[in-house]
């Protein structure tokens, strides 16, 4: 039947999959839209902000699709004073200069022509008023909540001493953009960042810059984490083993900045086997570093994952029954220990492999691999939104991809996941 | 030169390894090898607001002038430009373009027979106006508005329906401000005569490619510079590094002392974001300069002088004199220390209060712990002493840590002993070690005149978003200038710049308007009076009191020669030759 055949499992696998990433997709669109990130274009004109060049920059970000610089000019006559608009919803609040509300203005259709006659009724302080000219008579009939929406993240202080020119924007509503973004997203179609380089070409030559650090670093880390476990999980309490152990936690308590810096003051400066930078130019003497120390940092996490998993094994009541039966003891590692941990360990080790893609933020800084660790670090401080989209998109699609293949493997490896299946 | 809001606050942790010993390896070819501390990502010109850009793009691109070698004081000289005229009112400039400067185009299926052409005049026009179109995204727009008649109107028009249009019909027949005259001859019409006019030209905005670049590449101009200048583009790896390589027959360039220009076969740029490995790269003889950071500047600096091994190197030393300014910021818009429209007495108690704040603020303490005593040089006025002007404007009297003084201030605010004044605010701009001990120090210093001082600390982005909105009530702020103007400088208290524009002080006096709108006009000679005046304005309305200016430290191996640091021109890569590794 189809209900439960597994083409009907293959497809509802995959829709929760992309709804999962898309999720993730829509998380950080409200985590970027909360503007904790910081503004994306304030930060991108740095220093030199001003009301026109934000707009016109969130026009280029397709926050607004049309904006006018220069659409009232606001004075405050009457006695000397000051007041600032500051946006809320579809209301212009207005603040005094003891910080209190003085009015809170609804623009609901209104149209910029009406603007002046509706701000003269206004009540502010005693003797004082709000006086709007519209600058460009063709932009009389665009409706007033544009002002709101040019002073998003900011506020226009209008000063009896200066006359003030408000903006008007046209700004796109934030389900339109999370819709245009999300179809995007699925084509793969990634953009630009703010820097205008194309983000797409940028992600698969620093992923495989990135793999070139981490693969073989994470191949040989697992090798030797294995390899490790193998050997002091049958002594336990040994003192292979209590000494393999107090070397974990010795590496694992020291950060990986420390080391990372450590041993190459180490070996790159003060022996000077191996070169400084890992990429200038690429090569198996400049990338064995950096792989090198990955592979010793992420060997001890991995060594204790591994000897916990295979000491659950071990103390598992097959295996002590099969020592019951007499087998000898590499036969009852061989059969029951290593092949009833198998699954958990492909699924640890499957489950890593999307963040290899990401290569390491630190190593490929202190290497100088133009990476995506790299890429991610630069994004993150510019807060670049397309950049962070397109990253978290394609992490959250990796991990749930791995996540199914580590599934699958796990059911053909342990048969009692493959039975909980047929159920 | 970028200008930067942020305080950028250095820290000298201890060093994480000895002075390694130099490679014997060395590069064999005539290669220059730089480390960028800022990830270049483009080589379009309207994209140079950020360093490293601007570094990449200075080895490409010509303008009409630039800096000559020679140093700080080095003068603007023509680059393209061959010869000018000004008017007598300063408000029309005409520029004779040299006729052997040539565009090349480095790509297999070059833009012209040979890969080459002659720059023109039109070239000037239609680089700078796209600068002017908004469709294009420009950043530096800033250094021109307001300045070529007709400019700010074609800009206007770049972004409404008939865009286009509009582009294509200044792109043939320039502007009123900005014209061809013939192939050779730009004529340019100012609104406002600007005595260092030159000086903003040498700024790196004011570039000239040829626009069919830009037809050519559409969005990935930004990858594929032309220019006319000693080196082209040969690799890029956009927010990473470029290699770009001598073109062989740039028409060449003899410097004051009679060698020639652009010696070097290929500069190599790199961006290691890591302050230690810049140092280790520059250790072992991998970079041929390098500006020590805090991570090792004690180590390579201490003192501020070159360590021993380094001299022993060869190794030389460069300081500059960093034409900036750090500020202790007032929020004029807070109406507790600010200043209010129409409230004359609380407007002077207010400015007595601010000037008692200044003359409580720890300079020393600021200079041996925040500036190791040697990054930067105390402030006597608001000039950077760079500035010529600089020695002759009064100084800023309450510049000096004089608590007697304070004392009485706040008594004469009507707050004897602090008593009923209000809490002040200290917002920092990182939650690091460094802003923390600048709190701390602000906090015990208002604390011995009797002010209670509240230190918020804040993420960057936090404390922009509040200055932006005029939330933020005293906050540090470091203002680097873009050309030796002192008005440059004094636009960052410009009403016409009030937040979210650069005037973050929400400093709004007319009549300081009013004598910088004249400076601005005025010819070099006769703006003391004027300058004297807005500086005395801002001495005593204090809207900001001026800390110190920022050293800036290069070290350079012994065989890269020609090396001389210009605060406005840092990489003209170009000046510079290898000798001996």
């Amino acid at each position: 039947m189809l209900a439960t055949g597994p083409l009907f499992r293959f497809l509802t696998r995959s829709l929760r999959l992309v709804a999962q990433a898309l999720g993730v997709v829509l998380l950080l669109f409200l985590v970027l839209e909360s503007g904790i990130a910081g503004d994306p274009a304030e930060r991108a004109l740095g220093d030199r902000p001003s009301l026109r060049r934000l707009g016109e920059l969130r026009v280029e970000l397709g926050e607004y699709e049309r904006f006018e610089a220069s659409a009232l000019e606001v004075r405050l006559s009457g006695n000397p004073g000051r007041v600032s608009l500051v946006p809320e919803e579809n209301n212009l609040r207005i603040v005094g200069i003891d910080g209190k509300t003085l009015a809170i203005w609804s623009t609901e259709s209104i149209t910029l022509a009406e603007v002046p006659d509706a701000w003269a009724t206004l009540s502010l302080y005693d003797n004082q008023r709000l006086d709007a000219r519209l600058l460009n008579p063709a932009l009389g009939r665009l409706p007033a909540d544009g002002l709101v929406a040019a002073l998003r993240g900011t506020r226009l202080v209008v000063d009896s001493r200066r006359a003030a020119q408000a903006p008007w924007a046209q700004a796109r509503p934030s389900w339109q953009r999370f819709l245009h973004q999300t179809g995007k997203l699925l084509r793969f179609d990634f953009g630009r960042g703010l820097d205008g380089q194309a983000i797409g070409p940028a992600l698969r030559e620093r992923g495989l810059r990135s793999l070139a650090v981490a693969f073989p670093a994470w191949l040989l880390s697992t090798v030797c984490a294995l390899s490790l476990a193998i050997l002091a999980t049958p002594r336990p309490n040994s003192r292979l083993d209590r000494h393999l152990g107090s070397a974990a936690a010795g590496v694992i308590a020291i950060s990986g900045v420390s080391w990372v810096l450590l041993l190459r003051g180490w070996f790159a400066a003060d022996l000077a086997w191996f070169p400084v930078t890992a990429w200038d130019p690429p090569s198996l003497h400049a990338l064995a570093l950096p792989v090198l120390i990955w592979a010793f940092l992420g060997t001890w996490p991995d060594f204790q994952v591994f000897r916990t998993a295979l000491g659950e094994a071990a103390r598992q009541p097959h295996t002590q029954a099969a020592r019951a039966r007499g087998l000898d003891e590499s036969t009852v590692w061989r059969r029951h220990v290593v092949q009833s941990a198998a699954a958990t360990l492909v699924a640890y080790m499957v489950l890593a492999l999307p963040f290899l893609v990401m290569g390491s933020l630190i190593l490929e800084q202190v290497f100088v691999v133009p990476g995506l660790g790299a890429y991610l670090a630069e994004a993150a401080r510019t807060a670049d939104a397309a950049i962070l989209r397109a990253i978290t998109f394609l992490l959250a699609l990796f991990y749930l991809l791995s996540q199914c293949l580590g599934d699958w493997i796990t059911g053909r490896l342990d048969p009692r996941f493959h039975a909980e299946e047929l159920r | 030169m970028i200008s930067i809001a942020a305080l950028v606050l250095l820290a000298a942790p201890q060093s994480v390894a000895p002075l390694a010993e130099p490679s014997r390896t060395e590069p064999a070819n005539n290669t220059a090898r730089f480390a960028l501390t800022t990830a270049p990502q483009s080589f379009d010109p309207l994209h140079a607001d950020v360093t490293a850009n601007q570094v990449l793009q200075r080895q490409i691109y010509e303008g009409l002038v630039e800096y000559a070698p020679g140093g700080p004081d080095a003068p603007v000289q023509g680059l393209l430009a061959e010869s000018w005229e000004n008017s007598a009112d300063g408000l029309r400039w005409t520029f004779r373009l040299r006729t052997d400067a040539r565009f090349h185009d480095p790509a297999k299926e070059a833009l012209w027979p040979g890969g080459e052409r002659t720059v023109i005049a039109q070239d000037v026009v239609q680089s700078w106006l796209r600068m002017a179109d908004t469709r294009q995204g420009p950043r530096g727009y800033w250094a021109m508005e307001g300045l070529f008649e007709g400019m700010d109107a074609f800009r206007n028009a770049s972004s409404g329906n008939h865009a286009q249009a509009a582009w294509e019909h200044v792109r043939e027949q320039g502007i009123a401000g900005l014209r061809a005259i013939d192939t050779h001859t730009v004529e340019l019409r100012l609104t406002r005569a600007d005595p260092w006019f030159l000086n903003r030209l040498a700024s790196p905005y004011f570039v000239v490619y040829p626009i069919e670049a830009v037809d050519r590449s559409g969005k990935d101009f930004l990858n594929q510079p032309v220019g006319s200048g000693p080196y082209h583009l040969t690799e890029w790896t956009p927010g990473s590094g470029a290699e770009l390589e001598r073109v062989p027959n740039w028409r060449g360039q003899t410097l004051p002392n009679g060698r020639e220009a652009a010696t070097i076969d290929s500069l190599r740029f790199r961006f290691v974001a890591e302050g230690s490995t810049r140092t280790l790269l520059f250790e072992q003889g991998e970079i041929d300069r390098l500006p020590p950071l805090q991570d090792s500047f004690a180590r390579l600096l201490p003192k501020g002088e070159l360590a021993p091994e380094l001299a022993e190197r060869g190794v030389n030393l460069h300081v500059v004199d960093t034409p900036d300014l750090s500020m202790l910021c007032f929020n004029m818009l807070d109406d507790a220390i600010g200043d209010l429209p129409g409230d004359s007495e609380g407007n002077r108690q207010r400015r007595i209060l601010r000037q008692a704040i200044a003359l409580a603020f720890p300079y020393e303490r600021w200079h041996r712990v925040i500036r190791n005593e040697v990054w930067g040089m105390p402030a006597r006025s608001f000039l950077p002493p760079a500035l010529a002007e600089a020695a002759r404007v009064e100084p800023c009297t309450y510049r000096r840590n004089d608590l007697e003084s304070a004392r009485a201030k706040l008594a004469e605010a009507g707050f004897p002993n602090g008593n009923g004044a209000p809490q002040l605010q200290l917002e920092l701009g990182g939650t690091d070690p460094i802003n923390a001990a600048i709190g701390e120090m602000f906090r015990e210093a208002m604390e011995e005149i009797g002010l209670t001082a509240l230190v918020v600390p804040n993420t960057w982005p936090e404390l922009s978003t509040k200055m932006r909105n005029g939330e933020a009530q005293i906050f540090l702020r470091a203002w680097t200038l873009d050309w030796a103007d002192p008005v440059n400088l004094l636009e960052t208290f410009h009403s016409a710049n009030l937040a979210p524009g650069i005037n973050r002080c929400n400093y709004l006096v007319p009549a300081f308007d009013r004598d910088l709108d004249a400076l601005r006009r005025q010819p070099t000679e006769l703006r003391g009076p004027l300058l004297a005046r807005a500086i005395a304005r801002l001495n005593e309305d204090l809207p900001a009191v001026p800390i110190d200016h920022r050293k800036g430290y290069l070290l350079v191996q012994p065989w890269l020669l020609g090396v001389e640091v210009h605060p406005f021109d840092p990489f003209p890569c170009k000046y510079y030759a290898l000798g001996h590794r």
